[in-house]
């Protein structure tokens, strides 16, 4: 099949999109320098919403499509425009901050589009390599933007951390792909199916998929791959700690249930086994670990890291359906949505305390807020009630479907480990809320006022909680249809596959 | 004759290697040559393999890693330099700012 560029841009222009953005945004360095990063934030939220209504449209479609590299199906669609409308928001949420910093920096939100195409190319892939040139995009982007305040040694530090550990976690991944490759002779997963079992390769096959799925641990900061996680929130600016917690975890996720989805089928890998170990693991320590906490940022990081438990656990129904059903997905695909509401809610209204300059990090630094501002306070305390899954809220509903889900394909033991776990985590997302409302203030804080749109947008965000509480039925029809390639349509016409 | 076996023997003791420079050192220039040495490890077994089989995904595919080993290097490097400028050494040992404060308040 060769490929057609004008079909690629017909069905693929959401994603490229963001990359045109990006290159642009880059050659608006002729302007000075205060007009530059006015610029550059509007063309980066103009793209960002530009490419979500692209995805939500393509995904009303409902067709899939496969080109050599990247595939475009209404999954791919569905997170695509997941992805896309973090980056609108970030890019929103980010504004006054990166104008407050000592040194405006417009080139954050040039490098937020590249991550942003980064993660679109993850999920809009079943080949390996492409999947991994869109991990190291993303990746690339990242390092930079956590080490964006340049003159705090925080950042740095943080920054070089992820490197360092980031890159060893890219080499598992390649050295997991090369054995896959190996063991199977093609780098694309979608022809996972039509290969015989080989008993001959069965060691090389098993080796290349454990070290894939260790690579995916990593990203996702999956126990006991998590110790990264809590340092880079730290020392990261806070509009890209909120990014990370919502972009990689939509990317990382959906690129993993392409790869669930190929591995499910093959009896011989004891996939179930390890991801129930791991979301065990996950939930428990990132729960516990996340009481100990003093700082608000290293909080959030084990609490995405809890998070990412509940997610594995989804992971682990889907596999224990055998198959890709769209029952065993939804649930998955709609805590992504979920959560990255309510993360990003969260990290919005912090960034708005951060840019007088100083990064709010230390919980006493949120000490009777709510005397000074109360609607911000209110609108946080919304979004850590609906983290912690209180029933009226979107974070309830959410952790229930997962949770029955994984009940009814009999995974009693982890779902009831799910549930105590987040019975736990209430405490610590309480603790932000009990300071800002039973705690006099000692320190005068100073932020800003808030721009007009952001007011708009965390209104927006606040209705979207209660709306996902109470009224779930017509979001939950949407992820319900949402499926990927295989399950949609016959397997994609490909030449027969010759085992080696 | 040098069969697969060979190279892979090769490729992962060059794996093994780097990945135990990384764990063992405590420079931050030589953690990332071990890195380094880690790629070139995928990188030799690509190659191996796709000639095992005769057909060129392989080769493609370590074409690309060598790509993103110099993207890495770059971003890398600018990275370490970062740092270095900050506290004047390399030296992990040095970077702990950021950790877990359990007992203080």
């Amino acid at each position: 099949m060769r490929l057609d560029v004008l079909q690629l841009w017909q069905h693929a222009w959401p994603s490229l999109t963001l990359l045109i953005a990006a290159m642009v945004s880059l050659l608006t360095s002729v302007f000075p320098s205060r007009h530059r990063a006015r610029i550059t934030a509007v063309l980066a939220a103009t793209a960002f919403l530009l490419s979500a209504q692209g995805f939500f449209h393509q995904w009303g479609l409902g067709e899939a499509k496969g080109f050599e590299f990247l595939v475009v199906d209404p999954l791919s669609n569905y997170l695509g425009a997941l992805i896309a409308l973090i980056g609108f928001i970030t890019s929103i949420a980010a504004y006054p901050y990166i104008l407050s910093q000592a040194e405006a920096i417009p080139e954050f939100f040039s490098l937020l589009l590249f991550a942003a195409f980064g993660m679109t190319t993850m999920v809009m892939t079943t080949n390996l390599l492409a999947f991994v040139l869109g991990l190291e995009i993303m990746s690339l982007s990242l390092y930079v933007l956590v080490g964006l305040r340049r003159y705090d040694p925080r950042s740095g530090e943080a920054a070089f951390k992820y490197f360092l550990l980031g890159s060893v976690a890219t080499a598992f991944l390649l050295f997991g792909i090369s054995f896959f490759y190996g063991s199977t002779g093609t780098l694309d997963l979608s022809r996972i199916p039509e290969l015989l079992p080989n008993p001959e390769m069965a060691t090389l096959f098993k080796l290349g998929a454990l070290l894939i799925l260790l690579g995916f641990a990593f990203k996702v900061g999956a126990v006991p791959f998590h110790f990264w996680a809590p340092d880079v929130y730290d020392g990261a600016p806070m509009p890209v700690t909120g990014f990370m917690a919502t972009g990689v975890k939509v990317a990382a996720f959906g690129a993993l249930i392409r790869v669930v989805e190929a591995f499910a089928p093959r009896h011989e890998l004891p996939l179930q086994r390890w991801i129930v170990m791991l979301s065990f693991a996950t939930m428990i320590v990132g729960n516990l670990v996340a009481l100990r906490q003093r700082h608000l940022k290293r909080i959030l990081a084990y609490s995405s890291i809890a998070h990412a438990g509940y997610l594995l656990l989804g992971m682990a129904t889907l596999v224990g359906t055998g198959e890709i059903r769209a029952a065993a997905l939804s649930p998955i695909l709609f805590y992504l949505l979920v959560y990255s509401l309510l993360t990003l809610g969260v990290f919005s209204v912090l960034t708005i305390l951060s840019s007088g300059g100083q990064e709010l990090n230390d919980l006493k630094d949120l000490d009777g807020l709510s005397e000074k501002r109360p609607v911000l306070s209110a609108v946080l305390s919304v979004f850590f009630i609906s983290l912690a899954g209180v029933p009226p809220t979107a974070g309830f509903l959410a952790k229930y479907y997962l949770f029955s889900q994984a009940i009814q394909v009999g995974l009693y033991p982890l779902a009831i480990a799910g549930i105590l776990a987040s019975a736990v985590s209430l405490y610590y997302y309480l603790g932000p809320i009990v300071r800002m409302y039973f705690h006099s203030h000692e320190k005068t804080w100073q932020a800003p006022g808030v721009m007009a749109s952001l007011r708009l947008l965390l209104a927006l965000m606040v209705a979207g909680v209660f709306y996902l509480g109470l009224f779930p039925a017509s979001t939950l029809e949407i992820s319900r249809r949402t499926v990927p390639i295989r399950a949609l349509e016959a397997p994609l016409a490909s030449p027969s596959a010759k085992l080696p | 004759m040098i069969t697969l076996n060979h190279y892979l023997v090769l490729s992962a003791a060059l794996f093994v290697m780097g990945f135990a420079g990384v764990v063992l050192r405590r420079n931050a220039l030589v953690i990332f040559m071990s890195i380094e040495l880690m790629l070139n490890a995928v990188n030799l077994s690509f190659v191996a393999f796709s000639r095992q089989f005769g057909n060129l995904d392989g080769q493609l595919a370590s074409f690309f890693v060598i790509v993103l080993a110099a993207a890495e290097a770059a971003i890398g490097l600018a990275i370490i330099v970062l740092v270095f400028r900050r506290r004047a050494t390399v030296q992990t040992t040095a970077l702990n700012t950021l950790r877990d404060a359990t007992n203080a308040s």
